[in-house]
């Protein structure tokens, strides 16, 4: 299985080499080969100087996307270099790596998304977010359920493997706007499978959430309409 | 319809006209999206010159005064013209966030090839 790590990040020149680094010791302890793309989508700051003083393979939009044109260019690249499975994962240092190989397997097994899940289990997350942001998160799932008639228990979960099927259709359209939850929707739409397994999550090391807290109410009616748009397309 | 308002009238269209040929031909404006323009103008010098077309028309809408049914159609052809060029920006974003990308992943390709 080829694997790309996917890596968003706008802004992150205080964490993202050690996300980086956190994924190549990984590769270099359990013999695995993930190889790393970060997307620089037009930081202002010193990222792009840490990617490439330090040999990061990284692609450096020359303007900035947003973070769904980013991700997307990741799967372009993907598609481009003939992956079998790519994986999104947040250059904040949210995420563990060491979760990849059990969405991997999730993949192996027939699923053509795997979503690490905060909520999935009873099994404590170390960071499970604030009651306002579980709240909203428990909204957004019922609102999945009501427009696809499947559950997804973590829907804003930004650590994701997609297999060779949602590479191509994620190059060729990926929501530019509230991509996780709208994405799934895309997915289910299409009669696609979307496996949950849980996975530790960190609290963000640095960098700024795109989910600001007094805008909340603002994000989740955009994000509910998004959803309805997307699940009323035709296809 | 007084004299005074139709040589007004007149004069607006003329100038309207003139406007936007030389926007085009200053090349500010592509042709394709002129032709929206000329069209309106073209159905305001109608009106001006033949206002009982205009009353005609107002009657079969079956609105009393000719004047509400010019701002009632106006309006409206604003509206339609204003939803098509949400349409263009819409699709010219998408466009425009494929050239980045596309650009973006040539280059670093390139780099790439020059390191090694």
């Amino acid at each position: 299985m080829k694997t790309l790590i996917i890596i968003p990040a706008f802004n992150e020149e205080s964490c993202i080499l050690k996300t980086v680094n956190d994924v190549l010791e990984h590769n270099k302890k359990y013999a695995t080969d993930y190889d790393v793309i970060v997307i620089n989508d037009g930081s202002t700051d010193c990222t792009e100087k840490v990617l490439t003083d330090n040999d990061i393979p990284h692609i450096c939009l020359i303007q900035n996307l947003g973070i769904g044109g980013a991700v997307q260019t990741g799967y372009k690249y993907a598609l481009m270099n003939n992956y079998d499975v790519a994986i999104q994962f947040d250059g904040d240092g949210q995420h563990d790596i060491s979760y990849a190989k059990d969405l991997i397997d999730e993949i192996n097994n027939g699923a053509d998304m795997a979503i690490g899940s905060r909520f999935v289990s009873n099994e404590q997350s170390g960071f499970k977010s604030s009651a306002a942001r579980r709240v909203g998160i428990k909204i957004i799932s019922l609102f999945i359920k009501l427009f696809t008639g499947k559950r997804v228990y973590d829907p804003t979960s930004g650590f994701r493997a997609c297999n060779k099927t949602l590479i191509k259709l994620f190059s060729k359209s990926y929501p530019t706007e509230y991509p996780e939850p709208v994405s799934e929707v895309t997915v289910l739409k299409h009669k696609l499978k979307i496996s949950e397994i849980p996975a530790n999550m960190y609290e963000r090391q640095g960098g700024k959430s795109s989910i600001h807290a007094w805008k909340n109410v603002y994000y989740m009616i955009n994000v509910t309409l998004a959803m309805l748009a997307e699940s009323l397309k035709r296809y | 319809m007084s004299l005074n308002l139709k040589i007004l009238s007149l004069v607006f269209v003329l100038v309207m006209t003139v406007g936007i040929l030389l926007i085009v031909r200053k090349g500010k404006m592509s042709l394709k999206y002129s032709i929206v323009w000329y069209a309106c103008l073209f159905v305001l010098t109608l009106f001006i010159l033949f206002p009982d077309v205009l009353v005609w028309v107002t009657k079969i809408f079956g609105i009393q005064v000719s004047s509400n049914f010019v701002l009632v159609f106006l309006i409206a052809t604003l509206f339609i013209i204003c939803i098509s060029l949400t349409i263009i920006v819409s699709d010219q974003n998408e466009k425009i966030r494929d050239l980045i990308q596309e650009i973006s992943i040539l280059k670093n390709n390139d780099d790439f090839l020059k390191k090694q």
